[in-house]
């Protein structure tokens, strides 16, 4: 072990000090620090961190004055923000077209009053209850995810990257890939590959998108790698192809982060597919 | 032959306190021959080499719980024992043959929290003096670490803090601290990784 500089215990340590990393890798850190000087002073250093952390005051919750909005925004309350300002809009609009006309006279007059169309469309129909056969591309979730500048100190953000982010925050997919894209390998990689990646699976094409994805994903600690692998499994699911994206679930759940509840629960409604899938085909096999 | 007995003290005192040079095959296998032909100074390099590495696996695996210093005792008395009766064969696997005494008592004591290993006679005086250097070696972790905190920001600290000691992941640390969840999990590996170039960089000084 001459030859390593501690790596291994930089990129594993903490996670193996906490307990969240997998056995195997676990198994494999201590079998390497067992021999290897430079891992073992990072562990060391790690453990001494741990035990001086533990006896320090407990953490104090640092007031945030300026900021009027709180992270994280909880989904629901987002939701309500949009929900308000469409009845707003909407109010407003009928407010200037002058009194509401009757529908009767507006659309059919000769016809006799119908009930109003509900204003809300329809709720897709959940995959367990369609009548047509379902799909494994119906519980692909293709939104674009949120993009949420970070305020580190120390880092600057490319100007090319801020004008594609600029894009892809106003839904201009084409717009952000094009510049994104234009951004050389070492100027913000992981973070235009994976926002590429995004747009091009919204737009729908998902080689281009598996192939910057997965840059990400491959990436150690790359900060959207969890995030990355989750999108692939999105992308997977919409080629209809549930071995992979079985696995990138996994690996999704694996690094034990914000989405492993999500995909936990996006494999079990897999599993549950590919099951309903299975009974069909075997009375359909019956019914030959 | 490499005579134990014979060692300058302060090679075994730098050993000691550092408790962590690579050994090479060759060293292994003088060291297990030492142990195997009764050189009690041989038992007290192999605990002050062992020591801290077991020590490391026992407080992960039981994330820091009471009883891991008992089950420290316990594998390296074990391992001892076992290399008094010549009992590893392949002297080079040294490393791993200790570590798998570890896995050993620590699976046997989850199984059972009832069942104790067997009471093993102890080398006499053998561990005090090491455990002397030991805590000497962790004190000067410690006062390295202290320095290399106390230069972070203090929502680094924070951060860390909630990560080490109560086990928090990203998310739940942003929503305490009311932060992004991807400041949280990039200010942390930054810090963390702040934390152990300092520390390295004054160790090698």
């Amino acid at each position: 072990m001459k030859h390593c500089d501690g790596t291994p215990a930089k990129r594993n340590g903490l996670q193996y000090m906490e307990g969240t990393l997998p056995t195997v890798e676990a198994d494999r850190l201590e079998e390497h620090y067992f021999s290897c000087p430079a891992c073992l002073r990072v562990m060391r250093t790690l453990d001494a961190a741990a035990e001086e952390f533990a006896q320090m005051p407990a953490v104090a919750i640092p007031e945030r004055r300026w900021s009027l909005i709180r992270w994280p925004v909880p989904a629901w309350s987002m939701a309500a923000v949009a929900a308000l300002l469409v009845m707003g809009v909407l109010t407003y609009k009928r407010f200037q077209a002058g009194p509401p006309q009757p529908a009767v006279a507006r659309n059919q007059a000769a016809q006799p009053v119908q009930a109003p169309a509900p204003t809300l469309p329809a709720a897709a129909p959940e995959p367990s209850q369609a009548s047509s056969p379902v799909r494994l591309a119906q519980l692909a979730d293709l939104a674009l995810p949120p993009y949420m500048t970070p305020a580190l100190r120390g880092e600057r953000q490319d100007a090319r990257f801020a004008a594609g982010m600029k894009k892809y925050a106003e839904g201009n997919c084409k717009g952000a890939i094009q510049a994104l894209t234009q951004l050389p390998a070492e100027d913000a990689a992981h973070a235009a590959a994976f926002y590429a990646g995004a747009c091009q699976m919204h737009l729908g094409d998902y080689a281009a998108a598996q192939a910057l994805l997965r840059t990400v994903a491959d990436a150690q600690n790359a900060p959207r790698q969890e995030a990355a692998l989750y999108l692939l499994a999105q992308v997977s699911l919409a080629e209809d192809d549930a071995v992979a994206a079985d696995g990138y679930l996994n690996r999704t759940i694996k690094l034990e982060g914000d989405l492993e509840a999500r995909a936990q629960a996006e494999l079990e409604r897999i599993d549950a597919l590919e099951k309903k899938k299975a009974a069909t085909a075997h009375k359909l096999s019956h019914l030959n | 032959m490499w005579g134990f007995k014979q060692l300058p003290l302060g090679i075994i005192e730098s050993r000691d306190n550092e408790g962590m040079e690579a050994e090479t095959v060759e060293e292994s296998e003088r060291l297990v021959r030492a142990i195997a032909s009764g050189d009690r100074e041989a038992e007290r390099l192999f605990v002050s080499l062992y020591l801290p590495k077991v020590k490391l696996v026992l407080k992960a695996r039981t994330r820091g719980a009471e009883y891991a210093a008992d089950l420290l005792q316990d594998v390296m008395m074990e391992a001892l024992c076992a290399l008094r009766g010549g009992q590893l064969r392949e002297a080079a696997k040294l490393p791993a043959f200790v570590l798998g005494i570890a896995r050993n008592l620590l699976n046997n004591h989850f199984r059972s929290m009832a069942r104790q290993p067997a009471p093993l006679e102890a080398p006499d005086e053998l561990l005090d003096p090491v455990d002397a250097a030991e805590a000497l070696a962790e004190r000067q972790e410690h006062a390295l670490v202290q320095r290399a905190i106390a230069g972070l920001e203090a929502i680094d600290q924070s951060i860390l803090q909630l990560t080490f000691s109560e086990g928090m992941k990203p998310g739940a640390i942003a929503e305490r601290l009311r932060l992004n969840p991807e400041v949280v999990r990039q200010r942390k590996l930054r810090a963390t990784k702040k934390l152990i170039d300092f520390v390295s960089r004054l160790s090698q000084k």
